[in-house]
C-alpha cells in the first residue's frame, strides 16, 4: 500500500495523532458525562424532597398524636426513674419497640458517666413527653447525681428520644429541618445567642449584662464542629422550640419562630393511613408553634373548629377531698355548656361562639371566722362575633398570647379580647364549706 | 528488503504502542482517584507531644496527631481548651505546644511575668474576610468602602454600586477574636459605629442586650476569618467579598494577592530542647508533608 519507507513513517505519525486526539476527545466526553450524572441524580433527589416537604405554615394547625402517654416509676438500688410508656399504635410491633427503648434508655442513661453506683448518693432519672404531634413523639431525659451529702459535686446530663411512628425509626437532628434549610445558619445563630444568654452575669448594679465576649466565637465554632462531627447527636423538641445538648450538660434552644420556612418536623412525617387505635386523645386543630401546658390541669377542654372555639381549664391546688366532688359537678355543668355552645354553632354557621374559662380551686381561710373553705375563682367569659370577625381580630390574639410564653410557664389560658370587643373576662370567687360543700356567702 | 521489513515492524510496534498508551490514558484519566497514603509514622501516640489551642485549630491539630502517627483521623483525640487557656497552660508548663492566633497584649504580658520566652512559628495562614449574602450584587469593596460602612460614612448599598437598601453593618463582640481582627487589620486605628444590638432572653425572664450576629439578610454584611466564614455558615447562602479587586480564595490567600492576613501559629517555650519532640513536630508541621495535610485539612498552606 505504502510505497516509500517516508509515506509509511507519515501514516504511522497520522494514525498516532488522530488515536491520541480520539483518545483525549473520549476522556473529556467521558469526565462531563460522569460530572453531569453525578448533578442530575443529586437534583433529581433533592427535587423530589423539596416538593414533599415544606416549613412551618404560621396561620397554620397541627393536630396532637392520639398516643396515650402513661407515667411510669421505677426503682432499683440507688437508682430513681420516672418514665414513660405509650400506647394506641394499630402496630404493636413498633409501640414495643418504642417502650423497650425507652424504659433501657431511662435505666441506663446514667451509666455514661456513672459506673459504680457506691460513687454517688442515689441517682434521680427523668423521662418527660415533650412532643406528640404529627406521628412523632419527642422526649427529654436528664439525670442528677449528688456525689456525695457533704459535696456540691454532682454528675448530671440531658439526652433526648425522638421517635418517627410511621417506623419506629428515631428522628435524626437533620430530619427537623428541610433539605435546603441552612442548618449551619440556624445553628451558629441559635448558639450564639444561647452561649451569650448563658454568659450573662448580674452586676452590682443588678444588670444583668455580658462582660466577656472573648470566647464566644471558640466557642459557637465548637458547636459547629461538633455538628460536623455527627456528635451533636441528643436533643428534644416541642412544637415551638428545639433544644440540643453539647459538650456535656450544655444546652441550646432553637426557637422554630425564628425558621420558619426550614423547620419540617410539622410535614416530614406524614402517612398515608392512620396508625391509631383511636382519634380522641390527642388535641386537635392547635395553632402551629404553640404548646399546650396542660399537665398541671386537672381538667382541660379544647375544641377548635369551623364556628367555636372552646378553652376551658381547671386547676386544683386544694387538698380538700370534698374539692373534688364540687369539680366534678362543675365539669358536669362545664360539659352541658359546651354542648349548649356547639348546638347553636351548628345552627348558626356564620356566628363564631367562644367559651373560654379557667376555674381555680384552692383551700382558703374566712378571715373572719378563721373558717376553713374551699375557694373557686372562675375567670373567662363567653363571646359571640362573625366568623370573619373572629378570623381577622379574634384568632391572632390567641396565637400571639399562645407564642409567647416558654413551655415552663403555667398559664391559665385566659383570653383578654376587651380591647377588641369591650367585654373583658369576669372573675368571681366562690366559697364551699369543706365538709359539707355548703356554699358560703362571704 | 531485510531493511523494509525492519521498517515495517518497527512501525507496526509503533502504532500497537500508541494504540496501548492511549487505552492506558484513557483509563487513568476515566477512572476515580483514589490517593495512597504511604507516609511513615514519625511519632507514636505515646511520645506525641500535649497540643492544646484555638477551636479553629482543632481540625488542624487532629489532622497532623493523625497524619504524623499513622493513625485514622476517626480515632485521633484532640482535646484543645480555647485560645487564652491554651496560651495559659503552656505558660504554666501543662502543654507542650499550641496552635493559635498571635498572643495578645494580655498574653505577652503573662508569658513575661512568668519568665516564659514564647517561640511563635507560622503554621498555616489567614485572612479576614467580609460576607455577604449571595444574592447581594456587590461582588467587591475597597478597604476605604469597608471602612467608611463601619464607621457610618457609607449607609446605603448603592453607594458603593450596590441596590438601594440601607447597610445592616453587623459586627462581632468586643473582645472576640473576629472584632480584634476588625479593629486591627481593617479599621486601623478609624473608630467603629456602635455596633447593632439585640434582646436576647437569659433564663426565664430576663433580658440582656447583645451585639446582633450577622443575619446574612440581602442588607447584611459581616465579617470573620476565612475559616469561620468557610466552616460556620452554610456555604450557598453567603458570598465572600473581593477587597480591592482580590477575592479571598485558597490560592490568593495563599499567594498573598489577597492581603487582609494573619496566620495560625505553633507556639511553644523558647526553651524547648533542639532534638526535642515538640521541635520535631513544629519542623513536621511546617514541612511539605505537614502542609498538604493542612490544605487537607480547609486551612491555607504557609510559602
Amino acid at each position: 500500500m505504502f510505497k516509500t519507507t517516508k509515506a509509511k513513517i507519515i501514516f504511522v505519525i497520522i494514525f498516532s495523532i488522530l488515536c491520541i486526539i480520539i483518545t483525549t476527545l473520549c476522556i473529556i466526553y467521558k469526565n462531563i458525562e460522569i460530572e453531569e450524572e453525578n448533578v442530575i441524580e443529586e437534583n433529581v433527589e433533592n427535587l423530589i424532597k423539596e416538593e414533599n416537604i415544606k416549613g412551618i405554615d404560621l396561620t397554620g394547625k397541627y393536630n396532637q398524636n392520639d398516643i396515650f402517654i402513661e407515667e411510669k416509676k421505677a426503682t432499683k438500688e440507688k437508682v430513681e426513674v420516672s418514665y414513660c410508656q405509650i400506647s394506641g399504635l394499630k402496630n404493636k410491633t413498633i409501640e414495643n419497640k418504642i417502650n423497650r427503648e425507652i424504659e433501657q434508655f431511662a435505666l441506663n442513661c446514667y451509666k455514661d458517666q456513672i459506673k459504680d453506683l457506691n460513687n454517688v448518693v442515689n441517682v434521680s432519672v427523668n423521662l418527660e413527653n415533650t412532643a406528640n404531634f404529627e406521628n412523632t413523639l419527642s422526649f427529654s431525659v436528664s439525670y442528677f447525681a449528688k456525689v456525695n451529702d457533704n459535696s456540691d459535686d454532682v454528675y448530671q446530663n440531658v439526652f433526648g428520644l425522638n421517635y418517627d411512628l410511621t417506623t419506629g425509626e428515631k428522628i435524626t437532628l437533620e430530619n427537623m429541618f428541610t433539605p435546603n434549610a441552612p442548618i449551619e445558619n440556624i445553628l451558629r445563630s441559635s448558639a450564639y445567642y444561647g452561649i451569650l444568654a448563658n454568659k450573662a452575669e448580674l452586676t452590682l448594679a443588678g444588670d444583668l449584662v455580658v462582660e466577656d465576649y472573648s470566647d464566644i466565637e471558640e466557642e459557637v465554632a465548637e458547636f459547629i464542629y461538633l455538628y460536623k462531627m455527627g456528635e451533636l447527636t441528643e436533643f428534644y423538641y416541642n412544637p415551638a422550640s428545639i433544644t440540643i445538648r453539647y459538650d456535656m450538660n450544655k444546652i441550646i434552644e432553637i426557637k422554630m419562630v425564628d425558621y420558619p420556612d426550614y423547620i419540617a418536623i410539622y410535614n416530614r412525617y406524614v402517612a398515608d393511613v392512620d396508625l391509631y387505635e383511636e382519634d380522641s386523645v390527642g388535641l386537635k386543630n392547635l395553632y402551629t408553634l404553640t404548646t399546650k401546658n396542660v399537665d398541671y390541669a386537672t381538667y382541660y377542654n379544647y375544641q377548635n373548629e369551623k364556628n367555636y372555639y372552646i378553652e376551658i381549664n381547671i386547676v386544683n391546688e386544694s387538698k380538700n377531698s370534698y374539692a373534688e366532688t364540687l369539680i366534678n359537678q362543675k365539669i358536669k355543668d362545664i360539659e352541658a355548656e359546651i354542648e349548649k355552645v356547639k348546638k347553636l354553632a351548628k345552627e348558626n354557621e356564620n356566628t363564631f361562639y367562644i367559651l373560654n374559662y379557667y376555674t381555680y380551686v384552692s383551700s382558703t381561710q374566712n378571715k373572719e371566722t378563721n373558717e376553713n373553705l374551699i375557694c373557686f375563682l372562675e375567670k373567662g367569659n363567653s363571646y359571640e362575633m362573625t366568623v370573619h370577625d373572629f378570623e381577622v381580630s379574634i384568632e391572632p390574639v390567641i396565637l400571639e398570647y399562645n407564642r409567647s410564653f416558654e413551655m415552663m410557664d403555667i398559664l391559665d389560658y385566659v383570653y383578654d379580647f376587651e380591647n377588641l370587643l369591650k367585654i373583658a373576662p369576669q372573675e368571681t370567687y366562690e366559697y364551699y364549706h369543706p365538709e359539707t360543700g355548703e356554699k358560703i356567702v362571704i | 528488503m531485510n531493511n523494509n521489513r525492519i521498517v515495517n515492524v518497527l512501525l507496526i510496534i509503533i502504532m500497537i504502542l500508541v494504540v496501548i498508551a492511549c487505552i492506558i490514558g484513557y483509563m487513568y484519566f476515566t477512572q476515580e482517584k483514589v490517593e495512597i497514603d504511604n507516609t511513615e509514622a514519625i511519632f507514636t501516640l505515646e511520645n506525641y507531644p500535649r497540643i492544646d489551642g484555638s477551636t479553629a485549630t482543632l481540625p488542624l491539630a487532629e489532622a497532623f496527631k493523625a497524619d504524623f502517627t499513622g493513625t485514622n483521623l476517626e480515632e485521633v483525640e484532640v482535646n484543645h481548651s480555647k485560645t487564652h487557656n491554651a496560651y495559659v497552660n503552656l505558660i504554666n508548663g501543662d502543654t507542650d505546644l499550641i496552635l493559635v492566633t498571635y498572643p495578645s497584649e494580655d498574653e505577652q504580658k503573662l508569658a513575661k511575668e512568668s519568665g516564659v520566652e514564647l517561640e511563635i512559628v507560622p503554621i498555616v495562614k489567614e485572612a479576614f474576610v467580609f460576607l455577604v449574602n449571595k444574592d447581594n450584587p456587590v461582588e467587591d469593596l475597597t478597604l476605604e468602602q469597608i471602612q467608611e460602612i463601619y464607621t457610618g460614612e457609607i449607609k446605603n448599598w448603592k453607594e458603593v454600586g450596590g441596590e438601594n437598601s440601607k447597610i445592616l453593618a453587623y459586627q462581632r463582640p468586643e473582645n472576640s477574636g473576629s472584632q480584634s481582627g476588625m479593629l486591627s487589620l481593617v479599621m486601623q486605628g478609624k473608630e467603629m459605629m456602635e455596633p447593632i444590638t439585640e434582646n436576647v432572653i437569659s433564663g426565664m425572664t430576663e433580658i440582656i442586650d447583645v451585639i446582633s450576629d450577622y443575619d446574612n439578610s440581602k442588607e447584611a454584611i459581616g465579617y470573620s476569618y476565612y475559616y469561620y466564614a468557610t466552616t460556620m455558615y452554610t456555604s450557598d447562602t453567603i458570598k465572600l467579598l473581593g477587597v480591592n479587586g482580590v477575592k479571598p480564595t485558597y490560592d490568593n490567600i495563599k499567594n498573598g494577592l489577597y492581603n487582609i492576613q494573619t496566620a495560625y501559629y505553633a507556639v511553644i517555650r523558647k526553651d524547648e530542647p533542639q532534638d526535642s519532640d515538640v521541635r520535631k513536630l513544629v519542623n513536621a508541621m511546617i514541612s511539605e508533608r505537614g502542609q498538604n495535610v493542612a490544605k487537607e485539612a480547609g486551612y491555607v498552606q504557609n510559602d
